[in-house]
This record gives C-alpha cells, structure tokens and sequence, in this order.
C-alpha cells in the first residue's frame, strides 16, 4: 500500500532522516520505534505532507506523494494524529469533528458524515457529553481522543499516529490503544509512532527500529522485542517513561 | 444644547455603524489568518473613489458603478494577498511583517489614487434622495437607513458564516492553526485569499454607502483604519457582533465629545475613555471568536 523509498528530509543542513525505506502493507498495524532525535516524527511530518522532501519517493497505491501538498494528501487517504494532539482548541469538539471531514465536503452525502460523527462517538463515549465544549477545555486524553477520531472523520485509508500515549495516564493510553486495535481489526492500515517501545511492540504486528535517521532494524514485532539491539538502544530507558 | 442629545445620538450611531463595518473587515481578516490588516481603511476609501470614477457625474448609474467598484476593490484585495502577503506566509514571516507590509500597502494605494483618479474631495449623490425623515425629535438623511441596514445584514451574514458553514469554521481553524488545518484538507492559500477577499469586498461597500453623507478622498483610509481597529479592538478583535458594537461605542462617543467637549479634544476624549475600557477589560468587551490559549501561541 505504502512504499517509502530512501526517504531524505532535512532541517535545512541537518538531515533528520537519512535515507529511509519501509513498507507497510494494506490492513497492517506497524510500529516505529526509537529514541529521541531518531526521526520516528519527522517521518509521519514528511508523510503527511509537513515537511518537504529533500530526496527520495513516497509511493502510496502506485502514486508518488512526495510533491503533493498537505491538503491534498487527505484525500488520497492519509490522515495523521500528530504529537500533541494539535486540536482547534478554540472550536468545539463538535467543530473539530466536523473538520475532519472537511475533504468529503463536496463528495459525501450528509447523512454519511453524521454516521461517521456517530460511529467516533460511539468508539469515544466521553466526548459525547462534550460536543459543545470547546476543545481547549478538554483533558489531555479526551484531546487525544478527539484528535484520533478527528482524523477518523476523513475515513482515512492509512492512518498516521504519533505518540498517541505520550503524556497520558495509563489507563487512558490502553483505553486510546485498544480502540486503535479494534479499529486495526476491522481493516484500518495504521503506522503508530512511539517512544515506548513495550507499548509499540505489543501493539503492532511489525515494526521498524530508527535511530539517527536511518532503519537499524526491522521484523516482526514479536521477534523485535527479543533483539538485543532493541533492548540496547532502550538501556536504562525502561521506567524512565517517555519525556 | 442638550436638546441636541438625540441627533448627536443618531449620527453617532451611523458613523459608529461605518467604524463598525470596518473592524468587522479587520475580524474577518484576523479569524482566517491572525494578520492585523493596516490597509483596511483604504479599501473604504477604494470603494468610494472607484465608485466615482465608474459614475463620471451619471454616464453610469449609481448601483452599477457601485458594484463594479465592490468588485473592483475585492480584487485589488486578491492582488494584495497574492503580491504581497503570500510570499511572506510562504517563508512563515513574523506577525508583525505582515503589519508593516500592509503599512507600506496603504501608503502606496491612496498615492496611486492620487495620481490615477483625482487628488480632489468629490461625493456622489445619496442612493434614496436626501429628503430627511423625521424619527421622532430627530431628522435622519435616507441614506443613514443605508448605513444602517447593510451593516446589519453584513453582520448578521458573516455571524451564520462563522459559526455555521464550514467554509467559515474551516476558516478558523486556520488562524488557530495552520497545519493542522492543512490536515484536515483544508486548502490554506485559497482561504487566506478568501479572507483578504472578504475584507475587502466589505470595506468597499462601507466605503460606497458612506460616501454621500461625507466627501471622499484618497486620503481618508488612514483614519478609518484607526477607528476600525479601535473598534474591533474594543469589540474583541475577531468577533464580529463585537466589531459592530464597538464600533456603534466609538461613533457615539465621537460625536458626543466633540458636541460636548470640544471638536479640537474630541479625538482625546474618545480614545481616553476607550484606553480605560480596554484597562479594565484588557481583550475588549467581548470574547473573540478565536481566541488563542497560551499554549497555541
């Protein structure tokens, strides 16, 4: 589905990521996993049309994003849930909402988008008592969730997540994680970005280990949790939590 | 001279509903992009001068040259965003760049009104005659009604824009954040030229309803604009109702101070009683329809 071909981008001279390549595969859940400064949120910036792109392609279904603008790229079916949520906090949950959909505006009939609306109420109940509020006055995790299903309401085809647990209470994380898992097993292609490597290896199926700038490792996730390279790379980072 | 009170009102109130449909062209401006619009008085000026260009003493009637001027100035508004505000978005200036760079704008359009249409004071006729109308202890000129009326219907317009189309929400989200909303697929460029569009289609059509109860000239933009930005300012900058109301205060005040007080100190009085309004209410009276958390800035 995504091909990511010796991918350059740089933070004018310094390179954040050095010649990177992954593939994820249709209705795949795969991880990035590394250190800080490893490039793991400049991928998903580069993939979603934030930063530009130095060099390299980013091939999705046989087309080469790599010079189309952010604006468009929501509608070949790329969706990101960025770092920090970055929800209109000004606007109301509602507001939000309804701005993820904005790209089907001329294409989706109504009654689809208020199904839609419905169906990320439904996988985030507690945002349902809020839909008036203004998304500032939120928690950190109902941020989270909004920001999640803000980015559901484009009906992504790859869905982008960056740090989805960051800053958040564990049970709030495993709540966000385990509605990503249900949405993962109904069809959705995603590519979770994180910090917490545990948390990333249980979650996803196959995962691709950065760090400064390049894959210094790749495989299943299963497999990934035994490598000694990624036990290296988190040494003295285990219960230190993510910062 | 108190027997005065209730026409220094009124007029108060139609010069206040100008200043008003001024700050709203600065709201708008600011809800899609945070930018402060130091032109935005010239497209008034624009709409009256060009106005009177196209109406050459009747050759065309009014409404038409009025429209061809609202349409003219609106895309003056495009070439401005398109010459001199998309280059300085694209490379992310700061806020304030964009301020002197409107500065420099609003030096250049009245100097090359000056010397394409005339450098003189002219108006043209009122759209419904000028026979007054008495309200009650007051006579009021016909076209007040004007004023009146597109200032409510302008405000009442963009209010449903806002809040309830999502082109106006999409808006927003811009001046809230720009990539997010380029996210969301939102197209940012052709918003923000939407914007400038707005502002100055609007500041144009203030500029042709008033321009039969005043004379215009290449010059007046200046002074709108101040009076524009107090005004949205006291309304709180980006709220549209606020814009209005606020600038109603300043009319009023206006012309009370000057009837009152003195015509010299009029200005003094006005902008002093505003300055303790903004002490006590540091984001004007009311809350802004985007209004930006610490965080986000």
């Amino acid at each position: 589905m995504l091909a990511v071909e010796e991918l350059v981008v740089a933070y004018g001279r310094i390179q954040a990521l050095r010649g990177v390549s992954l593939t994820i595969g249709r209705g795949e859940y795969v991880g990035v996993i590394g250190p800080n400064g490893a490039g793991k949120t400049t991928l998903l910036l580069a993939l979603s049309g934030a930063l530009p792109v130095a060099a390299g392609r980013i091939v999705l279904d046989g087309e080469d994003l790599a010079r189309v603008p952010a604006h468009a790229r929501v509608s070949r079916g790329v969706a990101i849930v960025p770092e920090g949520r970055e929800v209109f906090g000004p606007l109301s949950v509602r507001e939000n909402l309804e701005l993820g959909a904005y790209h089907r505006r001329r294409t989706a009939p109504r009654a689809e988008v208020r199904a839609d609306l419905e169906m990320v109420l439904d996988l985030f109940p507690v945002l349902r008592g809020r839909s008036r509020q203004l998304a500032a006055t939120l928690s950190g995790g109902e941020q989270q969730m909004l920001a999640v299903g803000r980015a559901l309401m484009s009906r992504p085809r790859l869905l982008l997540l960056d740090e989805p647990s960051l800053g958040l209470a564990p049970v709030v994380a495993a709540e966000i994680l385990g509605a990503l898992g249900r949405l993962h097993a109904q069809g959705l292609t995603c590519l979770l970005v994180e910090q917490d490597a545990t948390l990333a290896l249980q979650a996803t199926s196959r995962s691709y280990v950065f760090r400064t700038g390049l894959v210094v490792a790749h495989g299943s996730s299963a497999e990934l949790r035994r490598n000694p390279l990624v036990e290296e790379i988190y040494l003295g980072r285990a219960g230190s939590g993510a910062c | 001279m108190l027997s005065l009170l209730p026409l220094l009102v009124v007029n108060g109130v139609v010069f206040g509903a100008i200043y008003g449909l001024n700050a709203v062209g600065f709201s708008v401006m600011y809800n899609a992009t945070n930018i402060i619009n130091f032109a935005q008085g010239e497209f008034l000026m624009l709409g009256g001068m060009l106005t009177l260009l196209f109406y050459g003493d009747g050759r065309v009637p009014l409404p038409v040259a009025a429209a061809g001027a609202v349409l003219a100035t609106t895309l003056i508004g495009l070439l401005i965003e398109r010459a001199a505000i998309r280059p300085l978005w694209r490379r992310r200036a700061k806020d304030w760049t964009y301020i002197f760079m409107l500065f420099a704008v609003a030096t250049v359009v009245p100097n090359a009104v000056m010397l394409a249409i005339s450098r003189d004071a002219a108006t043209f006729p009122a759209f419904s005659g000028t026979r007054p109308l008495a309200l009650g202890p007051v006579t009021v000129a016909p076209q007040a009604f004007w004023v009146l009326g597109l200032t409510a219907v302008v405000a009442l317009g963009l209010y449903g824009f806002f809040t309830h189309t999502l082109t106006g929400k999409a808006m927003k989200a811009i001046a809230v954040n720009r990539r997010a909303a380029a996210w969301m697929g939102i197209p940012v460029e052709r918003m923000v030229a939407l914007s400038f569009a707005l502002s100055a289609g609007l500041g144009a059509l203030a500029g042709v309803v008033v321009t039969p109860l005043i004379t215009t000239q290449f010059n007046i933009g200046l002074p709108f604009t101040l009076k524009g930005f107090a005004a949205a300012v006291i309304g709180g900058l980006g709220n549209i109702g606020g814009a209005i109301v606020g600038g109603l205060i300043l009319g009023v005040l206006e012309a009370l101070s000057s009837a009152f007080v003195s015509s010299m100190y009029g200005d003094a009085v006005t902008y002093g009683i505003l300055l303790v309004i903004l002490l006590v209410r540091p984001s004007g009276l009311f809350r802004p329809l985007v209004e930006l958390t610490e965080e986000e800035i």
